[in-house]
């Protein structure tokens, strides 16, 4: 029996499966506009289980990161000199850049090298600077890092930059700023200097070539060949949609240390 | 009949609006405002074509495409049972860019008259309808070969609802624009020759279970839905209409331009035997 329908029954259809699919998507937990904030998990090795602080991607805040690491708040804000009215839930991981002159590196990668170390695991330094209260923090723990390791996590001193480039630097104002003023007095408390120092950021440097979210292809794109991703990553490239940092996550690489060299590969090239 | 008309532009304007809303609240959200109760998904969240480019990568890499989410698979998931059941509704009823085409094709009806949507010759036209599949195979496999998503750059609905974004390519809005100008003289020319969703989405006009039928016995031949067809289907020629250009905009039935009542109407066809 053939059941012609109206043009009524096709407008509730439509209203039904449509919302009423996004509604008990919702319900069910499977909806989400945004990438999952779970970070994978260490597969194999001493850390196997463990969720890996390289997966800490700059979107993540201070709450996030705290509650996956189950790492206290204060701890976090303490280590990183963010003022403790600022809002763990809003704070971001890459909002870090914010609190440092623009010539200091301290921004997500600090971040992952902070939790990593503060758990006990293993993290490649170089090239890496964490304030100083940071790496009074990590070392205060009773971790089993062995002598190399407390001397290269002490190398990262913000303080000891400061020394390399000079006993004291200037702001850009014409004022002197020691490290204790950078942790401290430049806090994302006061929400201008915050926006001011963030489009400072977006005005003066340049989008980083590689980031968490760079594929292969990109990689590529940028002027790299195929043999020089290889030589750097240590591998036979995977598929050229696959991310950078996903790899280097699956592989147990470093993704900071393949993205610096990636950088500084596509940065020669340029 | 103007009863039964509402019914669907009110749907479409419901969609418009409230992708509108939407797109709005994300760059609030984006500089830290918006309302917090409503959605600040971005655009390429709550885009369901999102779903199709990011499948390969779903199944080989188990990632998404960048900015794509499980919404966006989530959203082709329900588009999708709908063209089954209806066929390409989602086109004639939900897409916004479509819509605003309709809305710049109302301007042109008042400008040219009968002429409107009959400028480009036949065959002409019948060989630019295969350009949307090409679009869709180039699309696919770009996507699949990049991981990014390499139709935002000449995306025109993202052009739509993201305008004054610096994401926006110029590209996307000079498609945009062009579209919108060419709307005043072909009805949905987006639609028509170079959307590739509505690629994805016309063979479930092969397959859907409802399909618009043309009862020959009552029909008077007048022709009346052929004229009524936005994408120029010969409806007065045909038993069930399988044509892969069809929205399923039911302009043609009983219920709007038909004279005919039960003439024109959709109702399930067998798949054996559903067209003489």
């Amino acid at each position: 029996m053939m059941k012609r329908i109206r043009e009524q029954t096709i407008l509730i259809t439509i209203l039904v499966i449509i919302l009423g699919g996004i509604g008990v998507t919702m319900a069910t937990g499977i909806w989400s506009t945004e990438s999952t904030k779970v970070p994978v998990k260490f597969e194999t090795g001493d850390f196997e289980g463990e969720y890996n602080p390289e997966d800490i991607r700059g979107s993540y805040t201070l709450a996030e990161i705290a509650s996956i690491f189950e790492i206290p708040e204060s701890i976090l804000k303490t280590a990183f000199g963010i003022d403790e009215s600022v809002s763990a839930d809003s704070f971001k991981s890459k909002d870090l850049e914010t609190l440092f002159p623009e010539d200091v590196e301290i921004g997500n990668d600090a971040m992952k090298a902070f939790v990593s170390l503060y758990k006990g695991i293993p993290y490649e330094l170089e090239g890496l600077i964490l304030p100083d209260a940071a790496v009074d923090i990590i070392l205060s723990q009773p971790l089993n890092f062995d002598e190399t390791m407390r001397n290269a996590i002490e190398a990262t001193r913000y303080s000891n930059y400061e020394a390399t480039m000079g006993d004291v630097s200037d702001d850009g104002n014409g004022n002197a700023t020691t490290p204790d003023d950078n942790e401290t007095a430049e806090s994302v408390n006061d929400a201008t200097d915050a926006a001011e120092q963030t489009t400072v950021h977006e005005t003066t440097e340049d989008e980083p070539v590689i980031n968490g979210n760079t594929t292969f292809m990109q990689a590529l794109d940028a002027g790299l060949s195929k043999e020089e991703i290889e030589t750097i990553i240590g591998a036979e490239m995977p598929s050229t949609a696959m991310t950078i940092k996903d790899f280097c996550v699956n592989n147990g690489l470093s993704f900071s240390t393949v993205k610096t060299a990636l950088t500084s590969k596509i940065e020669s090239i340029q | 009949m103007f009863k039964h008309l509402k019914k669907r532009h009110l749907l479409q304007l419901f969609f418009f609006v409230l992708i509108g809303i939407i797109a709005v609240n994300h760059t609030l959200a984006e500089s830290g405002g918006g309302i917090s109760w409503l959605s600040s998904a971005s655009l390429h969240a709550i885009c369901p074509f999102g779903g199709v480019v990011t499948l390969y990568q779903l199944v080989t890499l188990g990632t998404f495409v960048q900015k794509i989410h499980i919404s966006s698979v989530i959203l082709m998931g329900l588009v999708f049972v709908l063209a089954v059941l209806f066929g390409p509704v989602f086109c004639g009823w939900v897409c916004p860019l479509g819509t605003v085409q309709e809305w710049f094709g109302k301007l042109g009806k008042k400008i040219f008259k009968k002429r409107y949507n009959h400028f480009i010759p036949k065959r002409v036209d019948k060989v630019l309808r295969w350009l949307r599949y090409v679009i869709l195979a180039r699309v696919l496999y770009m996507t699949a070969m990049s991981g990014y998503l390499v139709f935002a750059d000449i995306d025109p609905y993202h052009a739509l609802y993201n305008f004054w974004s610096s994401e926006t390519s110029i590209l996307s809005i000079i498609v945009l624009l062009v579209v919108l100008a060419m709307s005043l003289f072909v009805e949905r020319p987006w639609c028509k020759y170079a959307c590739p969703y509505g690629a994805v989405l016309s063979i479930t006009n092969k397959i859907s279970v409802f399909k618009i039928k043309r009862a020959e016995t009552s029909c008077i031949s007048c022709k009346k839905c052929d004229h009524a067809c936005p994408m120029n289907i010969e409806i007065s020629g045909k038993d069930v209409i399988t044509d892969l250009s069809c929205i399923r905009c039911m302009q043609c039935t009983s219920e709007n331009s038909c004279p005919v009542s039960d003439t024109v109407t959709i109702e399930p066809i067998q798949f054996q035997g559903g067209r003489k």
